[in-house]
């Protein structure tokens, strides 16, 4: 048994009916469930509101951390720094998901490149509160006189946690939505090892716009899509991929007739989560991940976090306990995902 | 009257304080010019203190830079040491499912 959808997110390639999936999801999800809250957070759209609410939001908190920098800054002094909206966005959909008053909560996320981008600013931000923030820094702060920047640190960082915690429950999923031509399977691939590399899981990927035999479209078209959802399964190996047939231009018709499949519950178990294991006489650290082959991935240690990158996109992650003292001696990177291969460091590891 | 008697002996002690200082300030005038002599003198020359073992300055000036200290003397604190960069590890491709 699947378990009950809380929070879907659904990101796709540009014109592949992103939008289209979102509303019909909740539209269709509207008829089973008491409370379903769709949001638009495409950030293409105008949202002046957004804007200024990012703006207050931000100046308050400068006004109260930023004067605890060595140099302090005035709130009139700077600008919204870049994310900072996004992390107000997800924040929102964090506390409406948390709140409890909605049985689901369905994110129009707009283009994949944005919602990847969105979604790592808020693990970007963590970081950055994570090794700027430092108990030395608030110790500073403190002694400066900037008394309340305590319970605003400590405050952010509650926040981004709580932010992070909903994004990673089993109850969340992001929904990729692929035009049906070659040229966008590399972006979804990409965005499934990203996405799960976050540690959130990717559940579907529907093929938006198929032309169907009876819709009226050139024969080979249909054909061509069919190859092409044959084509796009066999890279996102076990995620789900459902074809959604155009049948009608009208919106309301459409969103009606859309067959999404299973819209409530996920449409399969969350992957499972990275392990640690002995091998010979070091350790294996498995990090699932659906690696298409064709991207391109780095992988590199900073100190006791590990840096991957995936045709550009780079995460962080923290090394386990175990692995902060060994030794990486090589990665291995297949469709599974990755097989960080580790050495014990002896230095680390001497008996006092 | 009885307060001048009271002043006396604290008056006393202070000269005897004082000439016992007199005997000492050339002593240590004789020590500070030894110093200067004997030790700062040979030093001016020494660009590099792990060239000059024999020297007591470079000596100190070596024992301080294997500690970490700084001997700049100056009050503004020194940069962060630069933090190793990403340290990018051999990745090898496979494909083909293990079936997991």
């Amino acid at each position: 048994m699947l378990s009950p959808a809380r929070l879907l997110i659904v990101s796709g390639s540009g014109g592949a009916g992103t939008t289209t999936v979102a509303a019909a999801t909740a539209w269709q999800a509207s008829k089973v469930l008491q409370s379903v809250l769709l949001i638009d957070a495409d950030a293409e759209s105008e949202n002046a509101a957004g804007r200024r609410a990012a703006a207050q939001w931000f100046a308050g908190l400068a006004q109260t951390v930023l004067t605890a920098m060595p140099h302090p800054l005035l709130a009139d002094e700077i600008t919204v720094v870049p994310g900072v909206d996004d992390f107000l966005m997800w924040a929102s959909v964090a506390e409406a998901v948390s709140s409890g008053s909605h049985d689901l909560v369905v994110v129009d996320a707009g283009p994949i490149s944005q919602m990847l981008r969105s979604i790592r600013a808020v693990f970007s931000m963590a970081l950055f509160a994570q090794a700027m923030i430092t108990p030395e820094f608030v110790v500073a702060g403190a002694a400066r006189g900037a008394g309340d920047t305590l319970p605003s640190v400590d405050e952010l960082r509650a926040e981004l946690d709580s932010v992070i915690a909903v994004l990673r429950d089993p109850a969340t999923a992001v929904r990729l939505v692929s035009r049906a031509d070659q040229a966008a399977v590399l972006p979804v691939a990409r965005a499934i090892a990203v996405v799960q590399l976050l540690g959130i899981c990717v559940d579907t990927v529907f093929v938006g716009k198929v032309p169907t035999k009876s819709s009226g479209w050139p024969k080979g078209l249909a054909k061509e899509s069919r190859q092409f959802v044959k084509e796009l399964a066999r890279t996102v190996a076990d995620i789900p991929v459902v074809p959604v047939c155009w049948i009608s231009k009208s919106t309301a018709h459409g969103l009606r007739e859309v067959e999404l499949g299973d819209f409530v519950h996920l449409m399969r178990r969350p992957p499972q989560r990275a392990t640690v294991e002995v091998h010979g006489v070091g350790y294996l650290w498995h990090i699932p991940l659906a690696l298409a082959d064709e991207l391109e991935v780095s992988v590199g240690r900073a100190d006791d976090r590990l840096v991957v990158d995936v045709d550009g996109w780079r995460v962080v992650m923290p090394l386990p306990s175990v692995i902060k003292r060994c030794i990486i001696e090589h990665v291995t990177a297949g469709p599974d995902g990755l097989a960080v291969h580790c050495a014990v460091n002896e230095h680390l590891w001497r008996s006092p | 009257m009885s307060q001048e008697s009271a002043s006396t002996p604290d008056l006393g002690a202070y000269l005897e304080q004082l000439m016992a200082l007199g005997t000492w300030v050339p002593g240590a005038q004789q020590l500070v010019d030894w110093a200067s002599d004997k030790v700062l003198a040979p030093h001016l020359g020494h660009a590099n203190p792990a060239d000059h073992p024999d020297c007591l300055v470079c000596r100190g000036l070596s024992m301080l830079a294997a500690t970490g200290l700084s001997t700049s003397g100056s009050a503004r604190p020194q940069p962060a040491a630069p933090r190793d960069a990403v340290q990018w590890l051999s990745v090898t491709r496979t494909t083909g499912r293990s079936g997991k």
